[in-house]
């Protein structure tokens, strides 16, 4: 059940991952090591304090957001379900699945809970 | 319970999506358990749903007004840039520079803009110069945000489905402490945007897009961010009235929003200009980022639920519903990455609860038999628990906060000196901050204002250090009294904000030159009182 609009939104998702994810995934694991090593709540500080850095790096973290949403919302559409079944998702996506996998990965790294990184930094010994 | 609910605050108010994702689960399986007879409504029992959530609406709607009342009714404050926005509406009132010049001896300046200090100047100037006055305006406007709310849901719905949707629109403010009845300029925008949403909807097309341009003129001038929460209601009249009522919405309301500036000598556009320049400078916080997403995601949970309460064949579809959940996407995204800037967050979404919550009504009108997907009333009822539990630990620490506050009688201690002391009086600061929030009494008496602590800290964000012209005014005694709270140090505050995280707020030098100017001569029930050398 893919409407037009469906249909359209996943032409531009679908190639748009390959300029989001690296750039995302780069990042996450950057605020990470940051999370772990450094002050956890005060993220890339020396950068995000100049616009031009605070910018480029909220317009990549937005936009991964909006498109595992879009990705959501779109095997949402096509299975009439909230909470989509996995084949519902390989049903939508077929052999662009990985894509969707590797975005979830990134966003696991992301919201993994913080002192969570504080263990891992505290084992590598790394400076604070 | 009260330890409780501070904890839960404290760790898990500011992760709402977690939660519901905590919430939604047990429910889930719960629902998978007991299948053949599962959370489902059946067409003969919505009418008890619907009776059950209009008792709980009342409920809500009478909580919100019973705490914005109450808040009103003392002229205490909770935070602490809150009687900031109530001195500089009674400077415009008095004829003062509500923008002064980045390096004049005055620091009192924000980015908000004029009309979210216009409207307190007003209110002072005929009711009278009073906290509770301006605590007023601005329940008033919260309050009457909601009454707004109801008359554009109203107008779209029977009446029991208005007054339960209010109801939510009501939790999902609660959700944000008192943000939108505090004396900042958020209850505006609220109030604005609720009388777009109606006027947008009603009415014949030229008047709505008419109406709709004054309102959003006001809307865009309070925060230069105001246009991104137009886009969905622009969306809404576009559908109704085309591209001329939008393009004549879209005139008006720059007209409106440049009328200040025009129509009021001390209301400066180039000074305005040049703090939104500096304040455009501090960048973002990843962190606050992050915050919002989690924020937006939660917020616009209603929306999504709404759009599948019903079969396909009832959703409102077509391009211009279409737009408007696109312009409400994009105007959201816009706030999620401006409410990162430091100093500001989640709350910068509060405006868009009142469209939220419209459309979600809209979507869920055909809402007259089971949910077309059965997950819908277990995420229904797992996002309204969550909202509920932040919403009453956010309500229990504004009510525990400001009883511990409204038990002292710091405005009487300052209004008798006052009374009794000749020349000009302000409030300095310590090392704390909540003794002088009482201080629009003394900017009331001087029409005048010469540092504002809150404004100090974002100017030193922005990378701007006290001017020497302030420490000069210090130096030549401009003020004759300077009121600090009792037993601490005068102006050893320190930035809590992270790019200057525990960086003196008022440099050696001004510390030095107030020292050498004033001594300490006596002491009040609540502070302790400098002079200045001079007269000694």
């Amino acid at each position: 059940m893919r409407d037009k609009a469906s249909e359209a939104l996943t032409a531009y998702v679908v190639p748009a991952w390959w300029l989001l994810f690296p750039s995302f995934l780069a990042l996450t694991c950057r605020l990470a090591i940051e999370r772990a090593c450094a002050e956890p709540y005060d993220l890339l500080p020396a950068l995000t304090s100049k616009p031009a850095w605070a910018w480029t790096f909220a317009a990549v973290y937005v936009l991964a957001h909006v498109w595992l949403v879009s990705a959501y919302l779109l095997t949402v559409a096509s299975s009439q379900s909230l909470l989509p079944r996995i084949r519902d998702w390989q049903a939508m996506w077929g052999s662009q699945l990985f894509k969707v996998w590797l975005m979830f990965l990134a966003f696991a790294i992301e919201y993994a809970p913080v002192p969570m990184w504080r263990l891992i930094g505290a084992a590598l010994h790394c400076p604070r | 319970m009260l330890g409780a609910l501070e904890f839960f605050h404290l760790r898990f108010a500011g992760r709402p999506l977690l939660l519901f994702a905590c919430a939604l689960l047990p429910l889930l399986v719960a629902r998978r358990i007991r299948a053949h007879r599962a959370i489902r409504l059946s067409s003969t029992s919505t009418q008890s749903w619907e009776n059950y959530a209009l008792a709980a609406a009342g409920l809500v709607l009478a909580a919100f007004a019973i705490v914005a009342v109450w808040y009103a009714s003392d002229s205490h404050f909770f935070d602490n840039a809150e009687p900031s926005v109530v001195a500089i509406g009674w400077l415009f009132h008095a004829g003062q520079p509500v923008y002064h010049l980045v390096d004049s001896a005055e620091r009192y300046s924000h980015i908000y803009g004029p009309f979210a200090f216009i409207p307190h100047g007003l209110a002072l100037a005929t009711f009278g110069a009073g906290i509770v006055v301006a605590k007023t305006l601005s329940a008033s406007a919260g309050v009457g945000s909601l009454a707004l709310e109801y008359g554009a849901l109203r107008w779209r719905g029977d009446p029991v489905r208005a007054v339960i949707f209010t109801g939510v629109c009501a939790l999902l403010l609660l959700l944000f402490r008192n943000y939108s009845f505090w004396t900042r300029p958020d209850p505006f925008e609220l109030v604005m945007v609720s009388g777009c949403l109606w006027l947008a909807n009603v009415g014949p097309g030229d008047f709505s897009a008419v109406a709709t341009g004054l309102l959003s003129g006001v809307l865009w001038n309070v925060k230069f961010t105001g246009p991104l929460y137009s886009l969905p209601i622009l969306a809404m009249l576009h559908a109704r009235t085309g591209w001329r009522g939008t393009l004549t919405a879209v005139g008006i309301a720059l007209l409106v929003a440049i009328t200040p500036f025009a129509a009021f000598s001390n209301v400066s556009f180039a000074n305005y200009a040049e703090w939104l320049r500096l304040s455009a400078r501090t960048g973002l916080l990843l962190s606050t980022l992050r915050q919002n997403l989690e924020w937006a995601g939660f917020l616009g949970l209603p929306v999504l639920l709404s759009y599948y309460a019903v079969g396909p064949a009832l959703r409102p579809s077509g391009s211009e519903w279409r737009n408007v959940l696109v312009a409400l996407m994009a105007g959201l995204i816009g706030i999620v990455v401006a409410g990162a800037k430091p100093g500001a967050g989640p709350y910068h979404l509060i405006p868009f609860i009142p469209i939220i919550v419209f459309v979600s009504a809209r979507q869920s009108a055909g809402l007259l038999s089971p949910p077309a997907d059965p997950v819908v009333p277990v995420a229904a009822l797992a996002f309204l628990f969550v909202a509920g539990l932040i919403a009453l630990a956010q309500q229990a620490e504004l009510v525990t906060t400001m009883a511990e506050r409204r038990s002292l009688n710091e405005a009487d201690d300052v209004e008798t000196f006052a009374e009794t002391h000749r020349g000009r009086i302000e409030m300095g600061y310590g090392t704390t901050e909540s003794l002088t929030f009482v201080r629009p009494i003394l900017v009331f008496r001087n029409n005048s204002y010469l540092i504002d602590q809150p404004a100090v800290r974002e100017q030193q964000l922005q990378g701007l250090d006290l001017p020497r012209a302030t420490t000069d005014a210090i130096a030549s005694c401009r003020v004759k009294y300077w009121l600090i709270p009792k037993g601490e140090e005068p102006f050893s505050g320190l930035n809590g904000y992270a790019a200057v995280f525990r960086r003196p707020l008022f440099p050696e030098e001004f510390r030095r030159a107030f020292h050498a100017t004033y001594r300490h001569v006596e002491t009040t029930a609540y502070y302790d009182v400098w002079s200045c050398g001079a007269i000694q």
